[in-house]
Parts: structure tokens; sequence; C-alpha cells
């Protein structure tokens, strides 16, 4: 009923993950396995351009590779600034738990 | 179809929705990132099944939705432009309008002769607005190319004063439908007054033959340019009002000195010479010249007493701390 909401609030969150994903080398199907085995579902419309507006805003590096000597493949690492901006967003992102558990929000509704 | 193929026209499709700048390189990408898709569900390197393909293809979504998210948003005229665009556009339409208007009072008054076309006419005004506006939209178009976002960026960058927010206009909603009706009402006075008086006639009947006599006089028709003048310039307050949606105190001011123009030029037609070519009709006429003198000047000291009553309303609401 709210997938709307959820599919934003994923997106945001998505952010934050990529970056701490990209600390070692990814390439955009990697973490898109890796963002699915632990739970987040995130589109390859969303994840995909979003990989290139980080690049774009300096938080990652990328190159191409060929893979197998066959055919080439972006591979993303992430950036000096991106490792700030993923400190800066993980404090955060820490913040924002905290506060909500302040508000009571998230503890289990008990009727 | 060769499943390759389906790929090419996917990728060729998300490529022509980008601009071209950008175009190569997320072509490139996204077709590695099918191959990665493909891989992953185990279809064979240069060979995958057409169904898993078009799978693939589906999850990727509409070619333009994934164009759309990689490029940076386009517009033609944006945020901080758009103001300064609508006002200069609202302004520079009013005023050929105006100027349309004038002009062809201008040509009534001098040569004498009515308007041989009118829808031509008008077509004439309403393709010359269009060009017009073509034009304001391309130069702000090449503006908002030139300083590419710059303005925007700019904008955001300049720090805010609250004390800089406009104060508060007494406005009043308009009535479009009414505003709309006086504007066909101005617009038919003005044909019939100028282009075609004989139609206010008098139709006789005699032994079947219908002939018609004109009813107003050569005084009255002397009048036809002063009132065409207040008409026309009704026409271009009530566009204005249209365009902005409502009144405000300077476009009500204009409203009360259009109505004392209308009395002044009734007031003179009632002391002037016969209205009508009719002297048996010519007192019912002045009468109903008189009457609407005496609804004219009604009018005018409601709009007054209003106006008047809303100032000091306005005046009378002081800024309190909550």
């Amino acid at each position: 009923m709210h997938e709307n909401l959820a599919s934003e609030l994923r997106r945001g969150l998505a952010v934050l993950a990529v970056l701490g994903l990209c600390e070692t080398l990814q390439y955009g199907y990697s973490l898109k396995q890796r963002l699915a085995e632990a739970g987040l579902e995130v589109s390859e419309g969303t994840l995909y351009p979003l990989l290139r507006r980080l690049e774009t805003q300096g938080l990652l590096e990328s190159r191409w590779e060929v893979v197998d000597d066959q055919r080439p493949r972006r591979y993303y690492l992430l950036s000096t600034a991106g490792k700030a901006a993923l400190a800066q967003l993980t404090a955060e992102w820490k913040n924002l738990v905290d506060t909500l558990e302040r508000l009571g929000i998230g503890k289990e509704v008990t009727v | 179809m060769n499943a390759q193929e389906w790929i090419d026209r996917y990728v060729n499709a998300v490529g022509e929705a980008l601009p071209l700048r950008e175009r190569g390189d997320v072509e490139a990408e996204i077709r590695s990132l099918i191959q990665d898709e493909l891989e992953a569900r185990g279809a064979a390197l240069g060979n995958p099944d057409e169904q898993t393909v078009l799978s693939v293809l589906e999850q990727f979504g509409r070619p333009e939705t994934l164009a759309a998210r990689y490029a940076a948003p386009r517009v033609l005229i944006g945020p901080t432009l758009f103001p300064i665009f609508r006002l200069v556009t609202t302004i520079v339409l009013l005023v050929l309008t105006g100027v349309w208007i004038f002009g062809i009072v201008v040509n009534l008054v001098l040569q004498q002769q009515g308007i041989t076309n009118p829808f031509a006419t008008f077509a004439g005004l309403v393709g010359g607005l269009f060009q017009v506006f073509g034009t304001i939209v391309f130069v702000f178009a090449l503006i908002e190319t030139f300083t590419h976002g710059k303005l925007e960026a700019e904008a955001k960058e300049q720090a805010w004063n609250p004390r800089t927010l406009p104060k508060i206009e007494q406005t009043e909603r308009a009535k479009v439908g009414e505003v709309v009706a006086g504007i066909i009402f101005n617009i038919l006075a003005i044909l019939v007054f100028n282009a075609y008086p004989e139609w206010i006639s008098a139709i006789n009947i005699t032994d079947g033959q219908v002939t018609s006599t004109p009813l107003l006089s050569a005084n009255f028709l002397a009048f036809a340019p002063w009132l065409t003048v207040m008409w026309s310039l009704e026409i271009a307050l009530s566009a204005y009002v249209l365009t902005q949606g409502r009144w405000r105190p300077l476009t009500r001011l204009l409203e009360i000195g259009l109505s004392v123009f209308g009395l002044a030029i009734l007031g003179w037609m009632l002391v002037s010479g016969p209205l009508l070519a009719w002297p048996a009709l010519e007192m019912p006429a002045r009468l109903i010249v008189a009457i609407v003198f005496a609804v004219t000047a009604v009018e005018l000291l409601v709009q007054v007493y209003r106006m008047v009553t809303r100032r000091i309303a306005g005046s009378g609401t002081p800024l309190q701390a909550a």
C-alpha cells in the first residue's frame, strides 16, 4: 500500500549502502547482488544511474576493464572524497537511528 | 528476431533519449550491465536466448525512464528564469494586444471604414501573438542553455534574508466568467458600433416588403470613437486581470478610472444633440441612457466604497509576535 514511500526510503539508503560496498572494487551487477542478498532490493533503473551520479559528484571513481579477454566491464571504487562522505553519512545514519529510538519509533507496537 | 538485436534496440533507445556528450559512455555501460545480468542467468556469451534477453530488458525498465535517470534534468526554462519569463511574456503580449486594438481604432476613425473581415483580423492577431511568444521562449531557452544551470546554483548560494519578503497586497480573486463576458461584450460593441452601425436599425414590413432604417443619429455615432477607446481600455484591463487571476488595488483603481471615463461620455451624450435618427423614439432613448448613467454612477460609488473599506481593514492588521 505504501510501496512508493518504502521505495523512496530504500533509494535514500542505497546511497549509503553503495558507498559502503565500494570500499572494495565493485561493478554494477555485483553491487545489485550484494544489496539483494543483504535484503535491500534496488531496481536496475535506480542502482545503475546512481553509480554514475555518485561518480559525477566525485564520490566514486570508475575504470573499464576487459573481463575474460572478451568484453569490457566498468568497475567502481570509493574515491578520497567518497571516503569522507561515507564517514559523514554513516555518522548521520547512526544519529537518525538514535533519534528514531528516542522518539519511540521502530519499537514493537503492542495492542 | 535475433536476441542480440533486442539488446541493440534497447541500448539505442536509451541512447537516443540522452544528451550527445553522455550517449556513448552510457550506452557502453548499459550494454555491459545487460551482459552481466545475462551471464548471471546462465546465458551463453554472444548467443543468449531471446526470452531471457526480453526478461532482462523488462527488468531494466522503459528506455526513456532509464535515460531520464542517467541524464541531469533538462529544462527549456529553469525555475530561476521562469518568473522573469512569465512577467516579460505577460507584458509583451498585453502591450501587443493593446497596440493592435489601438491600431484598429485609429484605422476606423481616420478612414471611416468598417473591418472588412473581422475573423481574418483576429486570426492575424492570434498568429502574431504566437510568433512573439515563440520568440520569447526561444530567447529564454538560449539564455538557459548558455548559463547552463549557473543561475540556479548562484541563487542557491546567495544568502536569503526574510526581511526581503514582499508585502501582502489586498487582492481579490477575479471571477473568470464575468471578466471573459465583459471582454466578449466589449469586442462585439467595438465591431458593431464601428464596422456595422447599420445593424442597429428599425425594421419595417409594408406589404410583405422588409425595409430597415438606421436608428442611431449622426450625433450618436460621433461618440463611437470615444466609446471604442473606453471599450479597448476595458479589454486590455480585463485581459491583464485574467492573466493575474485576481484584482489588485491598482487594477481596481484603473477600473474606477474607466467608469469615470464612461460616465463622462454618457453625460456628454445626454447634453449633446439627438441620439436617434427617429425623433419619436428620442425620449425613451434618452431615458435609457440616463438609467445607464445612474447605474454606472451607483456602481462607481460601490467600487470606491469597497476600495476604501478594504484599505482601512488592510491597514488595521498589524503584525503581532506569537
